[in-house]
């Protein structure tokens, strides 16, 4: 286990907890893109994030997600220092979280060492 | 079998740098092109005027000297963002902006101010304390430099 482990396991755990504090905002309820089916799938990437489980591809969809968020905002006109700067935030964190890789800190890696040293 | 194995954990360390090279040059140039050219223009003007919301800001929180506070988070989001960004100086440049949005999370926490942005902030530079700035960064090519030099 090395720091950059603990690093992304920081990262990985730190959005989680952004996400579950945003997603029970008055705003983010009234939003479609977080109701119903896209609410539910974009939870369960989210956790698998968190998990580790799946190795980069939790992260790329959501970062794909983020930065379509900051385009579709700066295109709409808002004040790009608002939701797109903080969108654009979000697809940067979870861009270097895609490239690297979740790290070894992940449940997966938990699991194959306890079938290893029960 | 063992060449292909070293391989591996040479193309996982190059995307490991790779991606903290993205999230070191990411966060720091946004703070850098976003917010700090807003800062050091109220910075300026608050010389001649004396008016600055940020000051007003760190004295409605209770933080004490709220005008050396507000310079120096002025510095710490331009010139110590852009030594972040380059990879300069190991761990120090992270750890300085890590700590300067701990305390802007909980000073925007205390005035019922949104915490999301200065607290993710505050993630992203305290993580890159935690790794240092990784292999694709001034600070790597010059060691690699003074190694070639040695030799």
């Amino acid at each position: 286990m090395s720091r950059a482990d603990v690093s992304f396991l920081v990262l990985r755990l730190g959005f989680l907890a952004a996400a579950s504090l945003l997603a029970g905002l008055p705003q983010a309820k009234a939003e479609a893109s977080f109701r119903g089916a896209p609410g539910l799938l974009l939870g369960a990437l989210v956790l698998l994030l968190a998990a580790g489980a799946l190795g980069r591809l939790p992260a790329a969809l959501l970062a794909a997600v983020a930065l379509g968020t900051c385009l579709q905002g700066a295109w709409a006109g808002e004040d790009f220092l608002e939701r797109p700067a903080r969108a654009l935030e979000g697809s940067i964190l979870l861009g270097s979280l895609a490239l690297s890789g979740p790290g070894r800190l992940t449940v997966g890696e938990a699991w194959r060492r306890f079938r290893r040293e029960p | 079998m063992a060449e292909g194995r070293d391989r591996g954990s040479e193309v996982k360390a190059r995307a490991q740098d790779l991606g903290l090279l993205l999230l070191r040059a990411g966060s720091s140039l946004s703070l850098l092109l976003l917010f700090a050219p807003l800062k050091i223009h109220d910075a300026i003007a608050f010389l001649h005027t004396g008016a600055w919301r940020f000051v007003d800001f760190n004295r409605k929180v209770g933080l004490p000297l709220p005008v050396a506070v507000a310079f120096l988070q002025t510095v710490n989001e331009s010139l110590v963002a852009l030594l972040l960004a380059l990879g300069v100086f190991g761990r120090a440049p992270a750890a300085l902006l890590g700590v300067s949005f701990v305390a802007a999370t909980l000073a925007s926490a205390r005035a019922h101010e949104d915490v999301f942005a200065p607290g993710a902030y505050a993630l992203v530079f305290l993580s890159l304390a935690l790794t240092g700035p990784g292999g694709v960064s001034l600070d790597a090519a010059l060691a690699s430099w003074r190694r070639r030099g040695s030799r």
